[in-house]
């Protein structure tokens, strides 16, 4: 019996909304920790990575391993039955087939729940260690958001270069180039509004502008996101999930070399 | 009886069968069967001589009975000769507004009466399906009874052991034999008699596939049926002396598709114009090509619209994340 029930239910609904568009299914591993997904895009050159952590649940149940491999649009289109107040509960039974959403609202005059058949999805699981990046980058998630879909106007891809100085995000087509710079600026008055840089070594790395677009579909999450980066690496996208774990997402750099 | 002696209407192909009128004999046997009302004086038969031809020994005198039908379970009239060694089928041919001319008389009733031999294991199968669930050996006698059709134990003496023995599991010696129903028996002796049938069809070219006048002559040569459909319409004949049930288990013995039996049963309502036209297919076939595509189109839209915009993301000098991070173990 897995069962886990979330006050916060609006949250299913941004995380559902931030993947769904990368992945078609997925499966979504539950232990007595809590849930892990992660599942990489059809052209495999992206991942994402998402830890709920049971703590962060207002009731957790998982009484034996499981994971639901579940079409990610059918979830997303239950979800959508959600109210952005209603408490949202995830079950389903040992050798079930099948996972039920119950929805309440606020003050319990209505519950409604969806079941939703499960799949048998047979995916390898990347172990990715724990690593030390050369830069990492928490800037707003709104700013980045914007950085991106300005730069996708003027091309394809976006060089992130990050040195002492600050970070910069520059783009380059047939209409011209664009850059745009971001400064350290540890001193903001608000927390979320910081910009902050923690950096070993420059790194300059190329990355498809449409991926990181699909990216910041997770924005509502966090108000800060943080960007990990070495060089030949894949570049990791953090949004942190309040009190409960995250939602990375880690993309392949395009490498020059490759070309000649 | 002199006048009903005749001879016409002789059939050259069946050399061993004769037109008989009954003479005074065989009336007396008619008497017996007093359910026959229309003309109790005289009948009109095809038989074999041999069944007439026989020492007037009260015996063995042929008898006509009423007994059941192996295919519709109601009653049907056989005809014993030889002392019960021989039976068959009577078949009636009738018409309106037909009557026969014997010597100097005329007879209203014109039917005429068709006998053929039949395998007389055809007419007890029933019974030892019937018996099949009591799942004991038994004795002929004890098998072959029927409580509406009391003539029904004649069929003990008409059937041998030998035949008996196709259909059933044997016991016993030569003073008492007792049997039990035996499908897988049944089925590959159904299926030997089918293949002779096939067979037969095949060599006397009887058309088995469409309908067309017997006398339509063909241009080209004689487009005959393939085996699977003499096959198939033997199994048909055969089944007219089967139980539904037998017959349909027959049919996947022989591997026979039940589709066009199907069609038959539409054929029963007069198919209206739209059916006719569906049932026209194409003379090449695009169908595998077809499903290919679909199956391309169904992967493809699987992914929703964003997805697609993603794929179509230049991805050179991308190497897949799976590259970056080992698959095996895990975090």
């Amino acid at each position: 019996m897995f069962e886990a029930r979330l006050v916060q239910g609006a949250l299913w609904k941004k995380v559902i909304d931030a993947i769904k568009d990368l992945l078609t299914e997925a499966k979504w591993d539950c232990n007595s920790t809590g849930i892990t997904l992660q599942a990489m895009d059809s052209s495999h050159v992206s991942l994402v990575s998402l830890n709920l952590r049971a703590e962060g649940f207002d009731t957790f149940r998982c009484d034996r391993n499981l994971s639901m491999g579940i079409n990610l649009s059918s979830m997303s289109k239950i979800l959508k039955c959600a109210g952005n107040d209603d408490v949202i509960t995830i079950k389903t039974a040992d050798d079930a087939d099948t996972v039920t959403f119950v929805f309440e609202s606020q003050n319990n005059e209505k519950v409604s729940d969806y079941e939703i058949r499960l799949l048998d999805l047979d995916t390898e699981h990347l172990g990715i260690p724990e690593t030390e990046y050369s830069c990492v980058v928490k800037l707003p998630a709104g700013e980045f958001q914007r950085i991106c879909r300005d730069l996708s106007q003027i091309g394809e891809s976006v060089v992130i270069t990050c040195t002492k100085e600050g970070v910069q995000f520059s783009a380059s087509g047939d209409l011209g180039t664009g850059n745009i710079k971001l400064a350290q600026n540890a001193s903001a008055d608000k927390e979320e509004e910081a910009v902050v840089i923690e950096m070993n070594q420059a790194v300059t790395l190329t990355f498809a502008l449409r991926y990181l677009n699909f990216f910041t579909k997770a924005t509502p999450i966090s108000n800060q996101v943080t960007l990990s980066m070495s060089q030949d690496v894949p570049l990791v996208v953090e949004y942190k999930v309040a009190d409960m774990g995250y939602l990375r997402y880690y993309l392949a750099p395009k490498m020059e070399d490759q070309d000649d | 009886m002199p006048p009903s002696k005749r001879n016409t209407r002789s059939d050259s192909s069946k050399n061993d069968e004769e037109e008989n009128g009954n003479d005074n004999n065989d009336t007396d046997k008619k008497k017996k069967i007093s359910y026959v009302k229309k003309d109790p004086d005289q009948w009109i038969f095809l038989l074999n001589d041999s069944i007439v031809q026989e020492s007037p020994d009260e015996e063995n005198k042929p008898v006509f009975c009423r007994l059941r039908h192996p295919r519709t379970g109601l009653g049907a009239l056989f005809l014993f000769a030889k002392g019960d060694k021989e039976i068959y089928e009577v078949t009636q041919f009738k018409e309106e507004n037909r009557s026969w001319f014997i010597g100097n008389y005329v007879q209203q009733d014109g039917s005429l009466f068709i006998t053929t031999p039949v395998d007389p294991v055809f007419l007890v199968l029933p019974y030892f399906i019937k018996m099949e669930k009591t799942n004991r050996y038994m004795t002929a006698e004890q098998i072959i009874y029927d409580d509406e059709f009391s003539e029904t134990s004649r069929l003990c003496n008409t059937s041998q052991v030998s035949d008996l023995h196709q259909v059933s599991q044997t016991k016993g010696s030569d003073s008492l034999y007792a049997y039990k129903f035996d499908k897988e028996k049944t089925l590959s002796w159904l299926k030997i008699k089918t293949e002779r049938v096939a067979e037969v069809l095949e060599e006397k070219k009887i058309s088995v596939c469409g309908a067309h006048s017997a006398t339509f002559v063909r241009s080209k040569k004689f487009a005959t049926g393939s085996k699977d459909e003499y096959l198939r319409y033997a199994h048909g004949m055969i089944s007219e002396y089967l139980p539904q049930d037998l017959s349909s288990d027959l049919r996947q013995y022989l591997g026979i598709p039940s589709a066009p039996e199907k069609r038959q049963s539409e054929a029963e309502n007069p198919p209206s114009k739209k059916v006719k036209l569906e049932d026209i297919t194409p003379t090449e076939d695009y169908s595998k090509m077809r499903g290919i595509q679909e199956d391309k189109a169904k992967s493809k839209s699987k992914l929703s619209a964003a997805q697609k915009k993603l794929s179509q993301v230049d991805k050179t000098g991308m190497k897949s994340i799976s590259s970056f991070f080992s698959p095996k173990s895990k975090t």
